[in-house]
């Protein structure tokens, strides 16, 4: 079974992480102080709370992201089926494409892209 | 294929990991912690997926719903005010109409799992690996293909980017673009975690 080896990888991955985590508690010496606990201990002092109202910005482009992340979802199928489909397969996933890309010159246009 | 035993060893455990972490979910205080283990939660799903030989759902289960849809979900509510979501606090009649939610909707799902027949499939196995098969299906432009709706599918996508664009630009209050905080009610009583002398006390501590 090809996934045992997504389950291997999931399985030492987790015990990486888990395993530094542990070790760093085990062996670092334990002395915490107000500056220490404080989220940026090496800069500014922070100021007010960490959740904040966000600008509505960061989910344009999250809608953004996951419109293109669906796409990539479709463009598995076709690269996978690719060899056994001719010419028209290609043009086929132009068109999808094209229209996709449509939808980004328009959020373009609009400054959705641009950082605000 | 896995031996019969190991199949039913690992469907239990995602089954119980997937229930734990939707525990996690409910009972989470913090936001991104619940968001954490819903990406669990639907990582779980991916895995039983996975055992039903739907590697491409598992696939876009991962790509789309553990890497889109939950960090889209942590922004939405990010971007109302918080304040009161924090401070939460359900009246008791809420409470029990939430519980008679939960009952009715597990009273439908027993209901449907009893009543529905489950029927096998004719082929004990795919034929073929079915990323392939849909691969094929989608871009068939013959009869029996689904092409046409292949190519909707990107026309309802461009609407979705036309339709967010259009609402999230409308609601960004203008000649404001971004909000640092500061000027909120309430960030005035915030009192940072040490003072500034015993800021310049740990100081010289370390110099030490």
């Amino acid at each position: 079974m090809d996934y045992f080896f997504v389950l291997m990888l999931a399985g030492m991955s987790a015990a990486m992480v888990a395993g530094g985590l542990a070790f760093s508690f085990l062996i670092a010496p334990h002395r915490p102080g107000a500056i220490k606990n404080s989220p940026y201990e090496c800069g500014e002092p922070p100021i007010g709370q960490a959740w904040v109202q966000f600008n509505v910005g960061y989910y344009l482009f999250g809608l953004l992201f996951l419109v293109f992340d669906v796409e990539a979802a479709f463009l598995y199928p076709w690269a996978v089926a690719f060899h056994g489909l001719g010419f028209m397969a290609f043009l086929e996933m132009g068109i999808f494409l094209l229209v996709l890309i449509l939808g980004l010159a328009y959020a373009w246009k609009k400054g959705a892209l641009e950082w605000v | 294929m896995i031996a019969s035993a190991s199949y039913t060893v690992i469907f239990y455990l995602l089954a119980a990991l997937a229930v734990l972490l939707s525990l996690a979910v409910v009972n989470a205080w913090k936001l991104l912690r619940a968001a954490i283990a819903l990406m669990g939660v639907l990582s779980m799903s991916a895995g039983l997926y996975v055992m039903l030989d739907a590697s491409f759902l598992a696939g876009v289960q991962v790509l789309v719903y553990v890497g889109g849809i939950v960090v889209l979900i942590v922004f939405a509510v990010m971007l109302t005010r918080s304040a009161e979501l924090l401070q939460d606090n359900p009246a008791p009649l809420r409470k029990i109409l939430g519980a008679i939610a939960s009952l009715a909707f597990l009273a439908a799902t027993v209901g449907v799992f009893r009543s529905s027949p489950f029927l096998l499939s004719a082929e004990k196995a795919p034929l073929r690996d079915n990323t392939t098969l849909i691969g094929e299906k989608l871009l068939d432009y013959g009869a029996g293909g689904y092409v046409l709706p292949f190519e909707i599918i990107s026309l309802l996508l461009l609407i979705a980017i036309i339709g967010g664009i259009v609402v999230a630009r409308k609601t960004e209050p203008q000649g404001q673009p971004f909000t640092t905080g500061g000027d909120e009610a309430g960030e005035a009583e915030f009192r940072p975690p040490f003072t500034q002398e015993e800021h310049e006390d740990e100081l010289e501590l370390v110099e030490k």
